[in-house]
């Protein structure tokens, strides 16, 4: 087993490898965390509102 | 399988385990619904296993008038070998390997049923007078631990040959889609009588799950790609894998970024065995410190299991030992199932979500990381993608809860004529069903292929991820949502 590789039979069925962090990628994870952040809070605020307080 | 047929909306509908669990789910649970409101007896042969101390009452009918406790556990095996075998022969699997294997998986099942619901282990401090006992291990759920042991030991220990030929039989994944239908119809059942408790719970599980994986995604990706220094491929598979819901996502995800085969199924791997250990040892930690938030605890179990059936599985241990413990100190009969239901609850939402987060990846991959010119995402990926047992769920519950509703006069006759039709389905059945499960997550999850397949890299990734991330904002997102739910407490 070669570091890197993982599974498989061969190096080109298994191959980790690595890939420099791309731009587009920084903006999908901040985007998706920025969703994520804001979506707690609203919906946070909204279960707590309508719903726990009810109980 | 042409190209054509792939893309149409019904592709898959007579021979994928998916909707396979959705039409067994759907036919037990529509004859529980024409049994309570015809009153044919069409469900009491189902067997109903109990606590005993002579072993005779070990299991009976679920009605008992119409047949013996015998007859009733051989009808059982013979209606689920039928049923489940007509799925199988439209799926076409090797049928002679499936109905020898299950019927091994199904006995076995029985076998470990039986013993985990003896007395001297399952009995409350609360039952012992009733079975004239001194002492007892207070076990609720342990039955789901031996089948599980019992199904690890055959297979890691079990001679290669009978390993593989005994898992043509155990499908963990199909069994417990099968039950989650099933539990559709509980929920339904509940809701008739505590039906602003089931929509705040359907409500706030909902919203726990798209916080939680907007959050799990995002940082599972970053720390795999950037601490991990895995690729896009393995991190978009392994990110899914262990922030949505596990195999189905790693494989959906895969499909849509159009990685390798290697890929999900070595995450596939990762998801099944941490899986199981998060089965072992959630519940306990939960039922331990967490006691006082029995709703929040059991929707934690949702957003941190990453199996199906893991996760039904240590719902359903979490409510066995949260209402021993609730019997015990607090001298409250917490209502079976709430527990349950909030860790089966958000998990469906998460699986909801795969389609739409395998449309979203695959948009993001083909017009940005691969630039493929002119190729475009159908929007049908997200209908393909869509877990149809979740379907199943809701569809049983909606219609159990309609029927209760609207075609009784009152919710108390509602709920006497639902119990003889829907309960021996919700409750028996779905319970066999969970327990089959448990037997065959053991016999499928095979312990070596961690140190043979080399794993240990992205095992590790795996499990700073799982503990650092995935477990404690898992548990503030659920305490966040359900804060101060308690199960129903029965009059």
């Amino acid at each position: 087993m070669i570091d890197g590789e993982i599974g498989g039979e061969t190096p080109e069925e298994v191959y980790i490898g690595t890939e420099p962090w791309d731009q587009i990628e920084s903006r999908m994870v901040m985007w998706t965390l920025i969703a994520g952040i804001l979506s707690t809070i609203i919906l946070a605020i909204g279960v707590h509102k309508f719903i726990l307080r009810t109980i | 399988m042409n190209e054509k047929y792939e893309k149409r909306w019904y592709a898959g509908m007579f021979s994928t385990e998916d909707w396979w669990a959705f039409w067994l789910g759907m036919f037990f649970v529509m004859l529980g619904i024409i049994a309570s409101l015809t009153h044919i007896d069409l469900v009491g042969w189902i067997v109903k296993f109990s606590k005993w101390v002579d072993i005779s009452k070990a299991f009976k009918a679920s009605h008992s008038e119409v047949m013996s406790p015998a007859v009733s556990l051989i009808t059982t095996y013979l209606i689920l070998l039928i049923t489940t075998t007509v799925g199988a022969a439209t799926m076409r699997w090797n049928l002679r390997k499936y109905v020898s294997a299950f019927t091994i998986v199904f006995w076995i099942t029985v076998i470990s049923y039986i013993v985990g619901q003896n007395a001297y282990i399952a009995a409350t401090e609360f039952d012992r007078p009733k079975y004239g006992i001194d002492w007892s291990l207070s076990l609720g759920g342990a039955f789901y631990i031996i089948a599980l042991v019992v199904g690890l030991i055959i297979g890691n220990l079990a001679p290669k040959g009978f390993r593989e030929f005994i898992k043509e039989g155990a499908k963990p994944e199909w069994f417990i889609k099968v039950a989650i239908v099933m539990l559709g119809a509980k929920l339904g059942y509940l809701a008739i009588k505590s039906f602003g408790f089931a929509m705040h719970l359907l409500i706030a599980g909902a919203s726990a799950t798209v916080a939680a994986y907007l959050l799990f995604w995002p940082l599972a990706y970053t720390i795999s790609r950037r601490l991990f220094k895995l690729s896009r491929e393995w991190s978009a598979c392994f990110a899914s894998g262990i922030s949505i819901c596990g195999v189905s996502a790693a494989i959906a995800t895969a499909g849509a970024i159009k990685a390798r085969p290697i890929v999900p199924v070595m995450v596939s791997v990762l998801v099944v065995v941490f899986a199981l250990i998060e089965l072992i040892v959630l519940p306990g930690i939960l039922v331990t410190f967490w006691f006082h938030e029995p709703i929040a605890a059991g929707a934690s179990l949702g957003l941190t299991v990453k199996t199906d059936g893991a996760d039904a599985a240590a719902g359903a241990i979490l409510d066995e030992l949260m209402r021993s413990r609730a019997a015990l100190e607090l001298g409250e009969q917490w209502e079976e199932g709430w527990i349950l239901a909030a860790a089966v609850n958000t998990k469906i939402w998460i699986d909801m979500f795969i389609g739409f987060w395998a449309f979203i990846l695959a948009v993001i991959w083909v017009y940005y990381f691969e630039r493929r010119s002119g190729e475009k995402v159908q929007k049908m990926e997200i209908w393909w993608r869509f877990p149809k047992f979740v379907m199943g769920y809701f569809l049983a519950m909606l219609l159990v809860l309609y029927i209760g509703l609207n075609m009784f006069p009152d919710v108390d006759t509602a709920y006497k004529s639902m119990t003889f039709g829907i309960k021996p389905v919700e409750g028996a059945l779905r319970k066999l069903f969970f327990m089959l499960t448990f037997t065959s997550i053991g016999i499928v999850t095979d312990f070596r292929l961690l140190k043979k397949e080399g794993l240990t890299k992205l095992a590790v990734c795996y499990a700073f991820v799982l503990i650092a991330i995935i477990i404690p904002l898992g548990w503030f997102i659920a305490w966040l949502y359900h804060m101060g739910m308690q199960p129903v407490v029965k009059p």
